[in-house]
């Protein structure tokens, strides 16, 4: 593994979360996230006397890193929006009454004698554009979108019972630029601040990442020595050259995946690897043994059963499953190659004690395994997407405050091309206008009630008389811009930028977004708008896809290696026995997971996929060793079957002792069913398979 | 010995100004610290840059420590309530808005804290950022010791029974706010 990580440069690895969600779940995700509004993250830090520090650090020295920072609000934080919304109000809002106009100049300019300093020149200013006070519209609707269900107090939002308080925050930047993040808590880091969102899940992802590899590469290590102190004593040390076609096979097939995707995934890399080392259980079966014909027999068999799996799931929606049976089948089909072409001649004679275990305990072992197949519907499986995600401790305390005290509504949301205007309309008029929601229509009208609104005002200014001299030149910015309007006619559409837009538009769509509270509402949204989505089935939908997979999948696979078994062996005995140790490791991590409470996540099965690869290939090695005519074939089949389990547990081991929940899983999954696998080769299968005494 | 003379002459003016700014004028001294304040006022504010003169009738009533209203009277009764750190908006006695706690900044009510210690003739308060000269028996000129301050004087002219007849306030970019009150009612501390 590390031989491959260092040997490809790390501009080819990925470890985005893009690969692990179906192509149509991640164009969902990135079209939501290209809009300003889907990128909100969060600062939660506990109220002191540096939270107003800390919120003038973020805007002055760390200014560069967002886009808006949502604390102790400026009156002339958002001036240029404001400028560009009243500068085109005229579009969007019916004129007044004269009388109201006029009445509402006079109360305008009363309010105007109370202001005072800098900030009285900041609101003159919006002021004299605006003396229908409009702009009171666009502060509750920018105040209401950051606010995520919290409440202003003294600068901040906050909640009354609780001490924290909470920074809304718009990166300037994607997630997926780390440096840039890493610089940005560098620089935090003296506050009791804690980061939330998606920019922090990727810090903390890729930080995690490298500490856990860190540790596995200590222990992969010590474990390594203890191989290598294994193959002295029982002189076994040529073995090693049988890792030379798995370490040609990794990189050939990690190049591949590169040309195919353009980079690898580092989890393909930790499955891949594992998968590949099969080569090396080949070799090592080839070089104990001393028929060679049967041996590759038996090998070829266990490669086909492999790549069985392999191709059907290649299937897969998801593309990190896809690419690691890519990357898998291309290895393992490598190394069987290179190594029957160049080092099946090599052989070791190797003398071990060979006692079979006939014991009937062993037999009864086997009703555990098939108590633990019968529980597999019961089984639950958390395949929700937020197990790829690492938080430590202070983050995870940060993020559980925070989501359990966040406005609980559900998201609906429809993007649109920039000529769907008219459908985004319709979709608008169509739901129930108490159920929040957020879109252009917010903010502009079609060009029908533009052209109507524009009228009124014309017809209002063409009325306008008796105007004091101090009121024309208060409002004299008001004025021209409504003169400009009725001159210009330019009708407001999506072709021209506006700044009070920018967070509902990309370069080629808009987005709306709906705000459910209860179900009946979301009823109400599925089935009056066409093609909308929700983000909270965007994420249920890859859990059950995920889920439907491996039910659809697991038995076709099955059901292949189990004809490709009995078209071999002409036997159903020799056929299921084959199958003992994929059926005993997985009833033994069924029973594990009940018994220690593991979650079995997508990674989970990530792992037992790959315990199902190697699995099969111990039953035959075992079925082909024991009833093989040759009795001096068994103790170099016992050695070469114990040496693979050896150099697979120290490959897998140390995942098991990570941080990480997706190395976590991984590990824990292909370990706890290697133990099985070491036990059902070693004695079940011989308990079935052997009289007392009988070797 | 003109030298000595124009040395003491300047040392006598310097020690007087000193003198000056440190003290609070006796004049002031004979009202004590207000408890509640209602008055009728009628308003100049000057904006430099448009070259106009807005003028305003209204009432200011203060209520210490935090309470204190804005009424104008204009086409509609306008009344502004600042408490504490809350803002909120009336018109014909309607509510229209409130701003409360932290919905903006702190710095933005600061204008009115200072009009708010003016109107009461905060002793503390204004002893610690101004400079007073007296202009003439009854009205002094404030000037503060900050660069930063909102103000570039203020000029206050005291009545017969009310601490402030008349304040002007001059802000640094040539603006300014003057109110004449009327009608003035007080309540002191005992």
């Amino acid at each position: 593994m590390l031989f491959v990580t260092v040997s490809c440069k790390q501009k080819f690895i990925n470890s985005s979360h893009e690969l692990l969600m179906p192509v149509e779940t991640n164009v969902i995700l990135n079209q939501l996230s290209s809009f300003d509004i889907g990128v909100w993250s969060y600062f939660v830090l506990e109220q002191s006397s540096e939270n107003k520090r800390f919120c003038s650090f973020l805007k002055k020295d760390l200014g560069k890193h967002f886009n808006k920072v949502m604390c102790r609000p400026k009156i002339n934080e958002h001036t240029e929006i404001a400028e560009d919304w009243l500068r085109d109000q005229f579009y969007y809002l019916r004129s007044p009454t004269l009388k109201q106009f006029k009445d509402r100049l006079v109360l305008e300019t009363s309010k105007i004698t109370m202001l005072m300093g800098s900030a009285g020149q900041e609101i003159l200013k919006l002021g004299r554009l605006d003396p229908m006070n409009n702009k009171e519209f666009l502060w509750n609707k920018i105040n209401n979108i950051s606010s995520g269900g919290f409440q202003w107090s003294k600068g901040f939002l906050t909640i009354s019972k609780d001490k924290k308080i909470i920074i809304p925050v718009q990166f300037s930047y994607r997630a997926n630029l780390i440096d840039k993040t890493v610089n940005l808590l560098n620089h935090t880091n003296q506050f009791d601040a804690v980061l939330v969102g998606q920019h922090q899940d990727f810090y903390s992802n890729k930080n995690q990442v490298k500490e856990d590899l860190k540790l596995v590469t200590i222990l992969s290590i010590f474990l390594s020595s203890f191989l290598i102190f294994a193959l002295i004593k029982y002189k076994s040390l040529k073995a090693l050259v049988f890792f030379i076609p798995v370490i040609v096979s990794s990189i050939l097939a990690g190049a591949l995946i590169v040309m195919l995707y353009g980079s690898i995934h580092g989890l393909t890399i930790s499955f891949g690897i594992g998968i590949i080392g099969l080569g090396l259980d080949y070799g090592l079966h080839s070089c104990f043994g001393k028929k060679d014909a049967e041996i590759w027999k038996s090998n070829l068999l266990g490669l086909l059963t492999t790549l069985v799996v392999f191709i059907v799931f290649s299937f897969s929606s998801v593309p990190l499953i896809r690419q690691m049976m890519i990357f898998s089948s291309t290895g393992l089909v490598i190394s069987f190659m290179t190594t029957y072409f160049f080092l099946r001649k090599n052989k070791i004679k190797i003398e071990v004690k060979s006692n079979a275990p006939t014991s009937s305990i062993h037999k009864k072992v086997f009703y555990i395994m098939i108590s633990g197949l019968l529980c597999l519907p019961f089984l639950k499986l958390g395949l929700s997407p937020e197990r790829f995600n690492y938080s430590n401790d202070k983050v995870k305390i940060a993020q559980g405050w925070f989501y359990k005290n966040k406005e609980k509504n559900s998201m609906f949301f429809k993007v649109y091309g920039r000529n769907e205007m008219k459908q985004a309309y319709k979709d608008i008029r169509a739901i129930n206008s108490d159920i929040h929601n957020e879109s252009i229509f917010s903010y502009i009208q079609t060009v029908e009630e533009q052209k109507k609104n524009l009228h009124s005002w014309e017809l209002l200014r063409n009325n306008l008389k008796g105007l004091s001299q101090i009121e024309t030149k208060l409002f004299k910015p008001f004025f021209k811009n409504l003169a400009d309007s009725i001159e210009d006619k330019n009708y407001i559409d999506l072709s021209q930028p506006k700044k009070y837009l920018n967070h509902l538009t990309n370069n080629n769509h808009f987005i709306s977004l709906w705000f459910t509270a209860n179900k009946s509402e979301e009823r109400e949204i599925k089935k009056n708008i066409d093609d909308v989505i929700s983000l909270k089935e965007t994420i249920v939908n890859f859990s059950k896809t995920l889920k439907n997979e491996i039910f659809f999948f697991t038995p076709i696979t099955l059901v292949i290696i189990f004809l490709i078994l009995l078209l071999r062996y002409r036997n159903l005995s020799k056929t299921l026995t084959c199958l003992i140790p994929f059926f005993f490791s997985i009833s033994l991590y069924v029973i594990s997971s009940f018994i220690f409470n593991l979650n079995i996540s997508f990674m989970s099965l990530i792992g037992i996929f790959l315990v199902y690869g190697l699995s099969v290939d111990y039953g035959i090695f075992s079925v082909d060793g024991i009833y093989s005519n040759e009795s001096n074939q068994k103790p170099g089949l016992k050695a070469a079957l114990h040496l693979s389990w050896l150099t697979s547990i120290a490959g897998f081991l140390p995942l098991a002792f990570c941080e990480h929940n997706i190395l976590k899983d991984l590990g824990i999954a292909i370990s706890i069913g290697l133990v099985g696998i070491y036990y059902s080769t070693f004695y079940i299968i011989p308990s079935f398979c052997l009289k007392k005494g009988q070797e | 010995m003109n030298f000595i003379k124009v040395f003491l002459i300047f040392n006598v003016l310097l020690g007087a100004q000193v003198f000056a700014a440190s003290s609070w004028p006796i004049k002031l001294n004979q009202f004590k610290k207000i408890k509640t304040l209602d008055a009728s006022y009628i308003q100049l504010k000057k904006i430099k840059s448009l070259d106009i003169t807005l003028k305003s009738k209204g009432r200011l009533l203060l209520k210490v420590p935090n309470y204190f209203e804005w009424h104008i009277f204009s086409t509609k009764k306008l009344k502004y309530v600042f408490k504490s750190n809350e803002i909120h908006f009336y018109e014909d006695d309607v509510k229209v808005k409130e701003l409360l706690n932290g919905q903006i900044d702190s710095v933005l009510l600061n204008p009115i804290k200072t009009l708010r210690a003016w109107l009461r003739l905060d002793k503390e308060f204004i002893q610690k950022r101004y400079r007073i000269n007296s202009l003439n028996s009854n009205q002094f000129k404030f000037t503060p010791n900050d660069k930063k301050d909102l103000f570039h004087s203020i000029i206050i002219r005291i009545g017969k029974k009310s601490p402030i007849k008349e304040i002007i306030l001059n802000e640094k970019n040539g603006d300014s706010m003057s109110f004449v009150f009327s009608n003035t009612k007080i309540n002191y501390e005992k």
